[in-house]
């Protein structure tokens, strides 16, 4: 997949490889990245291997949560109340510039996050699996925007950085679009399906049973325990955090061709994971940490627990 | 060198002006020194008498500026030029010491503010235990691992096997893991630090030879602390090799060589032991190494016995002993060390043809043609160190041991010793009794030549532009009456002007005062007295003379002279003591000339 990807999106390996993690694992993805980094074209790219329904909502401030989705709509003919699914009713769900809405319309898409399921007006509906919900920020703007709650942030397994590509890469980008590239049409880029949802879904449930020995678990749980005792965190990271860390461990596992998880996959995945979740106390903004830092801090501080058979 | 940049710094002699010149000048010097500074053509150029514009064309041609301003008012020679340097600036050598001490000051003030820097560091205020602290920077200093403070005996490999024997399968992975860990970053190759993972440390050596076998080790401690399976014998096996291999003692190769070890041989031997995987290092060692000796040359038995004890804990070595040396209580050989071959130093030692010949404890395994041995592993009672004697004064004399042609035979005595990693290329040589070759030998000549010549241009360089500017060195002042008497005797080689013949007749005037004791009233009737010469005359050349001087500025004419001739004849007669019938007249060409 990630080669399948590659084709058509161009530089961005770190993003593309955290994504599909999240996606063998289950999770939903935030990508932060500046405008015309390929955000939306990784998501599309990730919806068209997959080839799975694919579902794009631009958020803007007058997005109501209905909007998002759907709602029960009165049907004159049949005199009685029906129910139109919005967009969240998808496979692979863009949420694009999901911070360009009010908190409201954001909040829409907590319990389809976290449920899997969509309740309007009292009856819950079952969203189709796999569900994968990509959204996108830009972190520079901060006109309009409305930062993402906590609670929210917490939904997404991983917060993925999207940066700008080297000039090579951007060369080889040019040279795509002169080969007659069209973003609109990957059908035409010769994007092909890898992976069918079913199988996805299917792959999921396998990748639990990779091994994660006590020594990893309590490598994991070590390191979300320090960041809630970190001087210059003033919220720690939540026990979804940890789920998150061993979830994509065993992904990573995987793909490195091993049945059992080391300490070295959770060390990769702990940015990911958890600068979405870390929030900083103004005292360490105003000394210049960032999170980025204190994960590094964090890391460096947690010991890698000694064998089971000591 | 040293000579060559003395010679070179006195030649330029950038203190020679400060001495004056002993020597005491002629009337010609002083009437030449004077020339430019006379106040002699006063008048532009082209209102010039030609002999006057030849004159002044005649200036020194150290004195460029002059001709074109033709001696301006208050000159001072060739010093009124951009030579003119106040006295105070004749000490200009000693601007040396002056830059020297005022570099000096401005270490001392940059010290100064860098110590108040420092010390206003120190005493700012703690942080606020209130804000939290800054993150620490990464920090590369390596700090044990708590596992590893579980320190396996001497013989680490034997305990884990152990372990692993009685089922202790953690314990022998971990005893494994941390002898390895420990040596590796006893040797520098690893920096331990609680956070870091195994994997992280095979990333840290992907470049060196060790990176394969601790790989192997790492994938056992993986499959049993993370994995939860139980290890395969094979698989435990081949760590077990893998950690062996990294545990082996250091291969130390030792050449004592008095002789001119060649370059080129030696340059070609390192990329071989390198490809063989050997990390070869040519006499430098890290600081933090312990594992290896260097010694540089085995000149008596007590280096040797060094070496011996050292094998004896279980170390290998390969020394070159010279011939004739005598091994060492404590090591058997039962073949004893080979004669002494005559070596030519293109003569390569041959293989065996045989194998090994087990001698007592001692193997020999190298044999020379005439089936002589001449290298010999000794083994220092039971333990498992081993000690190659090579005794082959060849080796040492000609350096042969680095020769191309016997690069096979070394290649193969060292995998013979087995286990090592680390080969030093330790070239010693007798302490040079020179400073200027102990330079040499540590290849600072190139650098220390260049450095002089450096030094010594910069010395020229400042030296000439310390000495031109400088002012021309004082002669001994010259008195009044010499200044004058030069004045006087240009002005009457240049036939004066108004200025010149006021000048001139200034002192004329005083001079004939003092000779006479008369005052002006009487003067000119004493000087006639005096002189024998009319009364009349003397008082109209005196006249004309008090006129010159109180009007130096008047426009000159021909009489004048005239008059300053008739005065110079007045005073010539004078000095003589006598009455002078010398008279003066005009030339048919209207211009005055002494007769």
């Amino acid at each position: 997949m990630e080669a399948e990807i590659g084709r058509v999106v161009h530089g961005q390996k770190d993003a593309i490889r955290g994504l599909l993690v999240a996606l063998f694992c289950g999770g939903h993805v935030l990508l932060e990245g500046a405008p015309g980094l390929g955000k939306t074209l990784i998501a599309r790219s990730v919806a068209h291997v997959l080839g799975c329904r694919f579902r794009r909502i631009q958020f803007t401030p007058d997005l109501m949560p209905a909007d998002v989705t759907g709602g029960n709509i009165f049907n004159q003919k049949e005199s009685r109340f029906e129910f139109v699914p919005g967009p969240v009713f998808t496979e692979v769900l863009l949420a694009d510039e999901i911070n360009r809405s009010p908190a409201r319309t954001q909040a829409a898409l907590l319990e389809a996050m976290a449920d899997r399921q969509v309740t309007v007006d009292g009856i819950s509906r079952r969203l189709d699996r796999p569900f994968f919900t990509v959204a996108t920020q830009n972190p520079v703007e901060s006109e309009g925007t409305w930062a993402l709650p906590e609670a929210q942030l917490d939904r997404f397994l991983m917060k993925l950085l999207v940066h700008h590509p080297p000039r090579e890469i951007e060369v080889e980008i040019l040279e795509n679009h002169l080969r007659g590239f069209d973003v609109t049409d990957l059908d035409q880029a010769g994007l092909e399906t890898v992976i069918h949802g079913t199988e996805l879904v299917q792959w999921q449930h396998t990748l639990r049973t990779v091994r994660a020995g006590r020594p990893v678990l309590n490598y994991a749980v070590d390191l979300v325990a320090r960041s809630r005792e970190h001087k210059a965190i003033y919220l720690g990271a939540s026990p979804r955090a940890s789920i998150g860390l061993l979830l994509g461990a065993q992904v990573v596992a995987a793909a490195e061709g091993r049945d059992f998880v080391v300490p070295d996959d959770i060390k990769e995945l702990a940015p990911a994971v958890l600068r979405h979740r870390l929030m900083l106390v103004p005292e360490a903004e105003m000394e210049g940490n960032t999170v980025e830092e204190v994960i590094r801090d964090l890391l460096q501080a947690t010991p890698i627990p000694a064998g089971a058979g000591r | 060198m040293i000579l060559l940049f003395s010679m070179l710094a006195l030649a330029q002699d950038p203190f020679r002006d400060l001495l004056g010149d002993p020597t005491p000048r002629s009337e010609a010097d002083a009437i030449a020194e004077l020339r430019p500074t006379a106040r002699w053509c006063v008048a532009p150029g082209e209102q010039l008498f030609p002999w006057e514009r030849e004159w002044c064309t005649a200036i020194p041609p150290e004195c460029p500026g002059m001709e074109a301003r033709c001696a301006e008012d208050q000159s001072q020679g060739c010093n009124d030029q951009d030579l003119n340097i106040p006295d105070a600036d004749l000490s200009a050598p000693l601007a040396w010491t002056a830059q020297l001490i005022q570099g000096l000051a401005i270490a001392i003030a940059v010290g100064l503010v860098l110590a108040a820097i420092a010390a206003f560091l120190r005493l700012r205020p703690p942080p606020d235990p209130e804000l939290p602290a800054p993150l620490p920077a990464r920090s590369e200093k390596s700090s044990p691992e708590p596992e590893l403070a579980v320190q396996a005996g001497p013989d680490p490999l034997g305990e884990a096997r152990a372990a692993f024997a009685r089922g202790e399968v953690g314990l022998a992975v971990m005893l494994l893991r941390a002898a390895v860990l420990a040596v590796l970053e006893r040797r520098g190759r690893l920096v331990l630090h609680p956070s870091r993972t195994d994997r992280e440390y095979v990333r840290e050596l992907s470049q060196k030879p060790e990176a394969e076998a601790l790989h192997e080790v790492v994938r056992v401690v993986e499959q049993q602390r993370y994995a939860g399976v139980k290890l395969s014998v094979e698989r435990w096996e081949r760590a077990l090799a893998a950690a062996a291999k990294l545990l082996a003692p250091l291969l130390l190769l030792v050449l004592c060589t008095h002789a001119t070890a060649r370059v080129l041989d030696h340059k070609l031997l390192l990329p071989i032991l390198s490809s063989l995987g050997y990390e070869v290092r040519n006499g430098e060692l890290p600081e933090d190494y312990n594992d290896e000796l260097l010694l540089a040359n085995i000149q008596d038995a007590e280096q040797l016995n060094t070496i011996v004890s050292w094998v004896t804990e279980g170390n290998r070595a390969l020394v070159v002993i010279p011939a004739g040396g005598e091994l060492p209580a404590g090591l058997t050989a039962g073949g004893a060390t080979g004669p002494a071959l005559p070596m030519a130093g293109d003569n390569p030692i041959r293989l065996p043809q045989k194998p090994y010949e087990l001698i007592g404890s001692a193997m020999a395994i190298l044999y020379s043609e005439d089936e002589k041995v001449i290298a010999t592993i000794l083994r220092p009672g039971e333990s498992n160190g081993m000690l190659a004697v090579v005794a082959l004064p060849g080796l040492l004399d000609d350096a042969s041991v680095l020769h191309l042609g016997n690069l096979r035979t070394i290649r193969w005595l060292v995998d013979a010793m087995g286990g090592g990693r680390l080969v030093v290329l330790a070239e010693a040589e007798p302490p040079s009794p020179s400073p200027l070759a102990a330079l040499a030998r540590a290849g600072l000549l190139p650098l220390l030549g260049h450095g002089m010549v450096v030094f010594g241009l910069a010395v020229w360089w400042r030296g000439r532009r310390f000495s031109a500017p400088r002012n021309p060195p004082e002669h001994r002042r010259r008195d009044f009456r010499e200044h004058l008497q030069a004045v006087a005797a240009i002005y009457r080689g240049g036939e004066a002007q108004q200025l010149s013949f006021a000048a001139y007749a200034t002192w004329a005037l005083a001079w004939l005062r003092q000779r006479t004791r008369a005052d002006d009233g009487d003067l000119a009737a004493a000087v006639a007295r005096r002189t024998g010469l009319p009364t009349e005359r003397v008082e109209r050349v005196l006249r004309n003379a008090r006129e010159a001087v109180n009007r130096p500025d008047s426009v000159h004419n021909e009489a004048d002279l005239f008059m300053q001739e008739e005065l110079w004849e007045i005073v010539e007669v004078m000095k003589k003591g006598g009455s002078s019938p010398s008279t003066s007249s005009q030339s048919a060409s209207g211009g005055w000339k002494r007769k």
